[in-house]
């Protein structure tokens, strides 16, 4: 086990090395100056500008101090404003990111296990229908299409009900209200694609020689879904926890826009419309750190509840997971 | 006690299917008595397995009991409902089956698994089980019983899975074991382990059991008594002796004469020319008569009737040569030339 | 025992093999038994002629309706239906505004209301109201109301006094206004106010009919009467007047250039790759499958927006070639890995080994056994990879990050459509329903493929 997680870790450590250098070198590769939106720049003021970004130094320098100060958590100060640094952007607007994000991941991860186990059960009958076009249907409607209907919807309701019952967008620090229907939407195709994985793994289970084993042990039906197939139903669903939560956190650039809360995928999408190199590297960076700390976590995860990923571990992401 | 543990009396079983029904359980009558191993034999796909499981409730959502009755020590099987079979599933009869390792919960420690018919049936405590989990685990010859019971079935190899298989089956000691094909997936060396386990566990319990095989060399060393399954039906059954070497069925016959030699130990059950019926079409008279090469009129026109052929009414077959009137079977028995 | 009568040849010897009347399947090639599958599964099928259709649209729809998308129709913004009309072209003649002399200004509270307001013409190419001069006025202020509501409405101008009359061209719709004049002092406008409504007659201006080339530029006046048709928008306009039909064509024709492209070239990269890897084996397959392994867990999105913005785009470009590139970078280990665990599999299968025993030259194995089986697993990721790729175009395109305007994406008119969502729905629901629906119909298909494909599917249930 422990073998195993210094693996996890050891391949952790080495991407996000590789998504920093491809950071840093797309960021230098990009056709322009990063200066040329300063207006009218004088040589002099142009050069101080250079100095104080560094980009007078030859080219393998910068990339050391890069890394040296991404090592060091520093990621410099923001192109466009002026007086903030990528650090403090992050620090104010990540955190309601991650509260939509975990949020939008808890419905998610609970309603697909539990509507993917209610339709395997219900097998051929209605309610399996309903939630295999419903499923498919939310796998097919792309996240800023509900974002837009779901504000249509809400805008139906307040007027229906004559006072402002759900806020159409924006953000109040700790206001439930202000949350619920952005995570919703949010965690909504991941809602749909565990449904449909929790389904089929649900099936086959449900076939599977053990479960047989545990009718002919004589045991209780509700004995035989809690400790036999919903444990093994679920691995499936663990395994694509690690993309669920990068499509989650991406899907977040597009509902924060939506519904204009002030999280960080906002401000990613906005540095990179304008160019905001270093908030770039850095937010780039950061959710490249974020996201695969948290997939090694889903990894050990699995690792404790399958024993048998710990023997071959490349079984793991063998699936393909939501974008 | 006398009379039989089991009693299957003509069941019949079918699935459903897009090509309509699959009638893989055609008539069956069993019985299975107290301490006895009835080894039932068949081609693939005979039906051997879906009688058993219709025993143990275990049949899929799109399978029908279509007749039938089954009685173990006077529980009514098939008018039971699955909370009245759990009262003796897993702890008066127990059943092991072909494939240990998927068989198996991949996902819960081998002792748990092992204990877990013990808490449910018996009520144990989770250490009291444990422990005789442990005890269980010993007794079917797991080395170093204590440490194995911690681990998961991928930590085990396929002999001591199925003895683990065995451990959990007896742990509630059963009047009756199931085995489906116990050995089919061993290698041969731990077949004999396994199946000398079986023997000795019976000797010492007195358990029946029901072995499913299509190892006529298993039938010779292990069973009392064989029935011989073809298409969906027991076309003959009887003392293990008996019927290998006075086989009265020509199915059974073939089955022996085929067989490059029971005692040099190649024993699979072997096979005979042709194919067996198409299990979805009505089946007007014998199901062999395709392969038979001694049908007659009558073994396409109407099913043989059952005779029972020894004194003490113990050798039993379904087939026309074995019908009074017919002359050919006298030739066939050898009474006549 | 008496013995039952049968008949006399009950008995009777039938030879095995002519009673041998076994049910034989009438033979059928593999591919024949996925179309029979495939064809049994209607909602698939309707998913595919759904497909077919929207296929044909995009491809054959610009010749149907032969409509630039980025030409703008500075008339017509925004609206959901335009249907086609016939107008006359409105020269422009000089028309002066009457002028008088001005008095001498008074307070705004004894300032009357100009009288005799009214209409000279009313085009939608200039409305021209005059009215009776108001003794002491400073200035008028001219004010237009949309509709019969209440109040001013939008204040168009404020004219100096010597000037009497006053010509509206700001956006002027072919639907009823109020105008309202009203004198002022300078600073404060009077109570006493004039109004009048009208409702423009449809023109078409000289300058917009040259522009679109309905009129030639040596075009007089004088000669005749000039009267132009002009074209419908059958699904409205976006809101630079452009012909949203016209723009649903064009950007189905980006979202599946992309869509198509990019997944037929990473899926035929990946199929390479995989093949090449299970063919060499040991350690250098070990290590490219590590490295197909490693671009699987790369935050995909994200890494997606990283190549975009480092591939740039210059000046005339539409980024739809940065997007393809960029991915088939991150694209191919899925079907690589998925080719090579088939190539594998199928390797070990007794038929392949079988055939190798029986001296089939290598060609012929990779032919009949290989490809036939690498196929169908090739097609069925092609058909989930393609609404990969338009959901991923539409996200890119959505958040400013995927083709860049003029050129249309379904994406990018989502994009366009969701600024005006609450006025305007019909901007966004076009493109977002194609998208949804197109997606949808791919999802379904690939499912029945997927069904239709496998064999012990059907053995299964
Ligand atoms: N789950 C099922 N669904 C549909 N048909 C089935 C199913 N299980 C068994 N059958 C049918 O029932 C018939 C008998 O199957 P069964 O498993 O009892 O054979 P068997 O004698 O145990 O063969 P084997 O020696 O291969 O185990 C088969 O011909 C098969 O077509
Ligand atoms: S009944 Fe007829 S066909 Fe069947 S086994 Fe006997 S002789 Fe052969
Ligand atoms: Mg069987």
């Amino acid at each position: 086990m422990m073998r195993f997680i210094a693996g996890r870790v050891l391949y952790g450590v080495f991407t996000l090395w590789f998504l920093a250098t491809a950071t840093f070198f797309a960021m230098h590769a990009v056709p322009g100056d990063p200066l040329a939106s300063e207006k009218a720049v004088s040589p002099e003021i142009r050069r101080n500008l250079e100095a104080r970004y560094g980009l007078d130094k030859p080219l393998l320098t910068q990339y050391g101090i890069f890394i040296g100060n991404m090592l060091q958590g520093d990621f410099g100060i923001s192109f466009t404003q002026k007086n903030r640094s990528v650090n403090d952007i992050i620090r104010e607007h990540f955190p309601i990111s991650a509260q939509l994000g975990v949020l939008a991941l808890l419905w998610a991860t609970f309603g697909g296990v539990v509507f993917g186990a209610v339709t395997a059960y219900y097998r051929n009958r209605w309610p399996d229908y309903v939630s295999v076009v419903a499923v498919i249907i939310c796998i097919s409607v792309p996240g800023f299409v509900f974002a837009a209907l779901a504000q249509l919807a809400i805008i139906g309701l307040n007027e229906a009900v004559g006072k402002d019952v759900l806020p159409v967008a924006g953000w109040e620090a700790g206001s439930f209200r202000h949350m619920l229907v952005p995570s919703l939407v949010l965690g909504l195709g991941t809602l749909a694609y565990l449904t449909r994985l929790m389904r089929s793994s649900m099936l086959e289970i449900m076939d599977a020689d053990f479960v047989r084993t545990a009718k002919a042990k004589g045991l209780a039906t509700t004995r035989i879904f809690w400790q036999h197939q919903l444990r093994n139903a679920i691995l499936p669903v663990v395994t694509v926890l690690g993309p669920a939560i990068a499509g989650i956190t991406t899907g977040g650039f597009v509902v924060e826009q939506v519904f204009a809360i002030p999280g960080l995928g906002r401000y990613f999408v906005q540095a990179v419309q304008q160019l905001d190199y270093t908030v770039i590297m850095g937010t780039t960076v950061f959710y490249g750190a974020f996201l695969i700390f948290l997939v090694m976590l889903v990894d050990i995860l699995y690792g404790l509840i399958d024993p048998r990923i710990r023997l071959a571990p490349e079984k793991l992401r063998q699936k393909g997971g939501p974008v | 006690m006398s009379g039989p543990v089991l009693s299957i009396k003509d069941l019949a079983v079918s699935f459903r299917s897009r090509q309509g029904a699959v009638n893989a359980v055609r008539g069956v009558d069993l019985e299975v008595m107290p301490g006895e191993t009835l080894a039932i034999v068949g081609e693939s796909g005979c039906g051997k397995s879906v009688t058993m499981r219709t025993v143990m409730g275990l049949l899929p959502a799109h399978a029908d009991v279509r007749s039938g009755d089954i009685d173990f020590r006077g529980e009514k099987v098939l008018q039971q409902n699955t909370a009245q079979r759990n009262r003796w599933r897993g702890s008066r009869v127990g059943m092991i089956f072909q494939d240990p390792l998927s068989a198996m919960n991949p996902t819960m420690r081998i002792g748990d698994q092992i204990a877990e018919p013990l808490r449910v049936h018996r009520g144990l405590s989770r250490q009291a089980a444990q422990a005789k989990a442990v005890e269980l685990l010993e007794k079917v010859g797991v080395r170093d019983a204590a440490t194995r019971a911690r681990q998961y079935p991928n930590a085990f190899s396929g002999g001591m899975l199925q003895r683990a298989m065995i451990a959990m089956a007896l742990a509630c000691e059963p009047e009756l074991l199931i085995a489906d094909e116990p050995t089919t997936a061993l290698d041969v060396t731990v077949q004999v382990q396994v199946l000398s386990l079986m023997k000795a566990l019976q000797q010492t319990s007195g358990m029946a059991i029901v072995l499913i095989t299509h190892d006529l060399g298993i039938v010779a060393s292990m069973a009392d008594r064989v029935a011989v399954m073809y298409a969906g039906q027991v076309v003959e059954y009887g003392p293990v002796d008996q019927v290998f070497r006075d086989s009265l069925h020509p199915y059974t016959r073939a089955l022996r004469n085929a067989l490059p030699g029971m005692h040099t130990g190649a024993s699979h059950l072997p096979s005979i020319a042709g194919q067996p019926p198409d299990l979805r079409r009505d089946i007007a008279g014998c199901a062999f008569a395709p392969r038979c090469q001694y049908a007659m009129t009558a073994c396409h026109q109407q099913a043989p009737m059952r005779q029972v052929i020894a004194d003490d009414q113990q050798h039993g077959v379904c087939c026309w040569l074995h019908d009074e009137a017919c002359e050919a079977g006298r030739v066939y028995r050898g009474e006549r030339t | 025992m008496s013995t039952p009568a049968y008949p006399h040849d009950w008995f009777a010897r039938i030879p095995a093999q002519a009673a041998d009347d076994l049910p034989v399947l009438p033979p059928e090639s593999y591919w024949q038994g996925v179309w029979r599958r495939l064809r049994s599964n209607r909602r698939a099928l309707v998913a595919g002629c759904f497909l077919l259709l929207v296929l044909l649209f995009t491809v054959f729809g610009s010749v149907l309706w032969p409509v630039d998308p980025a030409k703008q129709d500075p008339g017509i913004l925004s609206r959901s239906y335009v249907a086609s009309r016939t107008l006359p072209v409105a020269f422009p003649d000089a028309w002066q505004v009457p002028m008088v002399e001005m008095g001498e200004p008074v307070a705004a509270s004894e300032l009357l209301a100009p009288q005799g307001l009214q209409v000279v013409s009313a085009t939608t190419d200039a409305v021209r109201l005059v009215w009776q001069p108001v003794a002491g006025a400073t200035n008028y202020r001219i004010y237009r109301m949309e509709g019969r509501g209440k109040g001013y409405g939008i204040p168009l101008a404020v004219v100096p006094a010597q000037y009497t009359g006053y010509q509206d061209r700001l956006d002027v719709h072919a639907q009823p206004y109020r105008y309202t004049v009203v004198a002022d002092d300078g600073v404060d406008e009077s109570a006493q106010v004039a109004s009048l409504s009208v409702t423009p007659t449809a023109v078409i201006s000289l300058l917009d009919a040259q522009l679109q080339g309905l009129v030639p530029e040596d075009a007089v006046s004088t000669d005749r009467e000039w009267v132009v048709d002009l074209p419908s928008h059958p699904l409205g306009t976006d809101s630079l007047g452009r012909d949203m039909l016209a723009r649903l064509i064009a950007g189905g024709q980006t979202s599946f250039f992309i869509g198509f492209g990019a997944p037929l070239i990473y899926i035929f990269i990946g199929c390479l790759y995989g093949a090449f890897s299970a063919y060499v084996g040991g350690r250098v397959d070990e290590w490219m499958m590590r490295f197909a392994d490693f671009v699987i867990a790369l935050p995909f999105l994200l890494f997606m927006i990283l190549l975009r913005v480092a591939f740039g785009i210059g000046a005339g470009e539409s980024g739809v070639a940065a997007l393809i590139v960029a991915m088939v970078l991150l694209g191919w280990p899925m079907a690589a890995r998925l080719v090579r665990g088939q190539v594998l599999q199928l390797r070990e299968q007794p038929f392949v080994s079988a055939a190798k025993l029986m001296g089939a030259p290598s060609y012929y194995l990779v032919w009949r056994h290989m490809i036939p089986n690498v196929m169908g697993v090739v097609i069925v990721s092609l058909t989930f990879a393609i609404p990969g790729a338009i959901f991923t175009e539409a996200f890119l395109s959505f958040i400013g990050m995927g083709v860049v305007p003029p050129v249309p994406s379904w994406g990018s008119l989502c994009n366009d459509g969701i600024q005006s969502m609450l006025v305007h729905p019909h901007e966004l629901l076009y493109p977002a329903a194609l998208i949804s629906a197109t997606v949808l119909a791919f999802n379904v298909l690939g499912d029945g493929l997927r069904d239709a494909l496998d064999i012990n599917l059907e053995a299964r249930s």
